[in-house]
């Protein structure tokens, strides 16, 4: 564990030499500056503006494309408050909790205060949940090397099942998206028998569907298709956007005065983050709620402006930055879309998930991190300045906004391998992702699967093969056992669930 | 169709189902020919259809095509997996055989009927009513159809140029000013443009016509 440590702190400092580079600065605070603007302009978000960014990171070192996405995930959710609090419609999911407390605020002319605070406690709450990140990894280091083939096969599709719940109502959705996930990983060349695959005579696909395109496709241009087909305007009334930003400072203070729940949504958040799939718009509303039930004797009441209820929920959504990237790091099990998407653009650059990422790619892991923590300090500094801008650009229209996304999207899916072939691959993913959106099958799972069909398959060929064909070395060892029972106690929940909710409406009729 | 039509005619269905998967079974033991198993996929496809459609509602219909579509999927990838020998089709024949009991269990969750509510709950398949706005199928063909066309417009005569023609495009039909769209439209071309061909270095699709006069 001691050297364990020490080897984290050896390269904890060679990454930070990265931040002494003029252009790997510059990446960030690009990077960052991206993030600020998907998060805020409704119906973008993060996952749309990674797929985005990943054809610039070709042919970039790895430090730098590290940075520029990095930046970008650790602002999207700082960008999300401010339309959340000056338009009531939350850039992302996760800011829907902020809009709460954050509108009425924007109402009463404190929408200075509520920005303040939303953009200090985003900063702190993701600081929190970055240094957990750094204090779990030399731990994680050792648990990962428990696991075998079998256990990995195991981690995944626990991971898939585990992402399955968290999606609500469509668990069956979710798994069927997995399974088609898988399909599309298998085409190509196996690496395990060494036979190409299911490519019918295209020579595009011989060497798999690829990534990039299909996550450009899957998560840009389905969502651009999604606000063409629904049309308008995205966030709507642009007379909401008539209050005053003032009185800014109030709200950075604030923060300071009511420390402790900035604290409890950090820690909530970090640990809602660290679980598969459950996200950040679970850990900001169980934030918001814990803040209400603890306050029993508010000075001003939820829902009608108390800053509490936007410190709350701030922290926690972006405390589970880090603690996502803790199951996607150290198991190469992607805790959201946005790290699903991640993972396929650290595959780019050479950084297979699994155990041996935290083996053999420590720097990079520690580039992150830290990019992760500076991103968070200034995406803060850019909000808190130019607040009021930014939301104007929210106000964009779906008829100029879906045809220069979908161009410039088509253009990243082209540039990366210079293939026209990547641009159908691309279009295919957007309506594929499309027809999903419509018909509520969740994206996330897919992507997942498509991300890890290959290590999945390999791991599972592995363990037969150390087995002799024998299915039971997926239940011998302690760790087996155990993804196999929570395996099993994840495919329950949603029944228990759907029994829970009976029981209540039971009791609330009698 | 009565309610006493709708189950028999889809016991009828299920039967044949259960019929084509017992067929697919025998024949798909040792080394069967595709064409041997394409019979019993496409017929138990059929009966699939056959069975659910007169029990589910109208309007889940369309979420019901979309389930059966996936399900044909899952049958063509399960029949073409037989193509391949040994343990290259291991996985992806359980992965295959998963997808189909998981489509079937989404389309039975969609019949409202007895075994389908308790599959919906079991399962959690509970479809969202969410507010269709302005999105019908003509608007959503028109959109693809856009796509497509943009797709083909960058083929044939590549990014700089297509680009801005196809953000004017989409600009005008949407409603705005002629002026405002090209002013976008050029933007865009300045944007690509400076990003991708001077600050990456990226030669981005010059379109096939122009290779052609190239060429010529």
């Amino acid at each position: 564990m001691f050297e364990a440590i020490i080897e984290s702190a050896n390269a904890l400092s060679t990454a930070s030499l990265h931040f002494l580079h003029f252009n790997a600065l510059a990446y960030l605070v690009m990077g960052t500056c991206i993030g600020l603007l998907f998060g805020a302009i409704p119906g973008l978000g993060g996952t749309t503006a990674l797929a985005l960014i990943i054809p610039l990171t070709f042919g970039m070192e790895e430090a730098n494309a590290i940075m520029l996405m990095g930046g970008s995930m650790a602002a999207t959710s700082t960008g999300g408050s401010v339309s959340a609090i000056l338009l009531n419609t939350p850039g992302i999911a996760p800011n829907a909790a902020t809009t709460f407390d954050g509108f009425p605020l924007a109402q009463q002319g404190r929408a200075g205060e509520a920005i303040g605070a939303g953009a200090t406690s985003s900063a702190l709450g993701g600081l929190i949940g970055v240094f957990t990140l750094l204090a779990v990894i030399p731990i994680a280091k050792a648990i990962v090397l428990l696991f075998g083939p079998p256990e990995l096969f195991l981690l995944a599709i626990f991971g898939l099942c585990a992402i399955g719940v968290s999606t609500g109502d469509r668990m069956l959705q979710a798994l069927i998206a997995a399974v088609f996930g898988f399909v599309c990983a298998f085409v190509g060349f196996d690496y395990v028998s060494g036979i190409i695959r299911y490519t019918y005579g295209v020579d595009a696909l011989y060497d798999g569907i690829k990534l990039v395109p299909a996550l450009i496709g899957l998560f840009a241009i389905s969502q651009m298709i999604d606000l063409a087909v629904k049309g308008g305007s995205i966030a709507g009334d642009s007379s909401t956007l008539e209050t005053k930003i003032q009185n800014v400072s109030d709200g950075i203070k604030a923060v300071f005065r009511n420390w402790s729940t900035m604290l409890s949504g950090s820690a909530i958040g970090t640990f809602i983050g660290a679980v598969p799939g459950v996200g950040g718009t679970v850990a900001a509303f169980l934030s918001y709620s814990t803040q209400v039930q603890r306050d029993s004797n508010p000075d001003v009441p939820y829902g009608r402006g108390n800053i509490k209820g936007v410190i709350a929920p701030e922290a926690a959504n972006n405390a589970k930055d880090g603690g996502s990237l803790i199951p996607t790091l150290a198991f190469g099990i992607p805790g959201s879309a946005e790290t699903a998407v991640f993972l396929g653009a650290m595959i780019l650059h050479g950084l297979e998930p699994g155990p041996t990422l935290l083996q053999d790619h420590t720097d990079e892991i520690y580039t992150l991190i830290l990019s992760l923590t500076v991103a968070c300090v200034i995406a803060t500094l850019i909000v808190l300045v130019l607040a009021r801008p930014m939301a104007y650009l929210t106000l964009v229209d779906a008829h100029v906004l879906a045809p220069v996304v979908t161009v410039v999207a088509l253009i990243g899916a082209y540039a990366l391998n210079g293939e026209f072939g990547d641009v159908i691959v691309a279009l295919a993913f957007s309506i594929i992702g499309y027809l999903m959106i419509r018909f509520q099958y969740p994206r996330i799972t897919f992507t997942i699967a498509l991300v890890l069909g290959e290590v999945t398959e390999r791991s599972f060929f592995q363990a037969m093969g150390v087995s002799d064909g024998s299915w039971g070395i997926f239940v011998s060892g302690t760790p087996a056992i155990t993804l196999i029972a929570l395996i099993v106690i994840s495919l329950l929940i949603p029944s228990f669930r759907s029994w829970l909710r009976k029981r209540k409406e039971a009791g609330g009729v009698s | 169709m009565s309610a006493r039509t709708v189950p028999v005619a889809s016991l009828v269905g299920w039967a044949v189902f259960a019929a084509c998967c017992v067929a697919f079974g025998f024949l798909s033991g040792g080394k069967p020919s595709l064409w041997t198993l394409a019979a019993p996929a496409a017929l138990g496809w059929f009966a699939v259809l056959f069975a659910t459609r007169p029990m589910v509602e109208a309007d889940r219909r369309p979420a019901l095509y979309f389930a059966l579509s996936v399900l044909a999927l899952m049958i063509f990838f399960v029949h073409q997996t037989y193509g391949y020998e040994g343990k290259v089709r291991n996985f992806p024949l359980i992965v295959g055989y998963l997808g189909i009991f998981l489509c079937l269990l989404d389309i039975a969750s969609l019949t409202r009927h007895g075994a389908g509510a308790v599959i919906a709950k079991f399962f959690g398949a509970q479809m969202e009513e969410v507010d269709p706005g302005r999105r019908t199928v003509r608007r959503e063909l028109i959109v693809f159809a856009a796509m497509g066309g943009c797709v083909l417009g960058i083929w044939l005569i590549g990014f700089l140029v297509f680009s801005p023609i196809f953000v004017i495009a989409w600009m005008i039909a949407g409603g705005r000013t002629v002026r405002h769209s090209i002013y976008c439209g050029l933007g865009t071309l300045v944007f690509i443009y400076l990003l991708f061909e001077l600050a990456f270095k990226y030669e981005l699709f010059r379109g096939v016509l122009f290779i052609w006069l190239m060429d010529l």
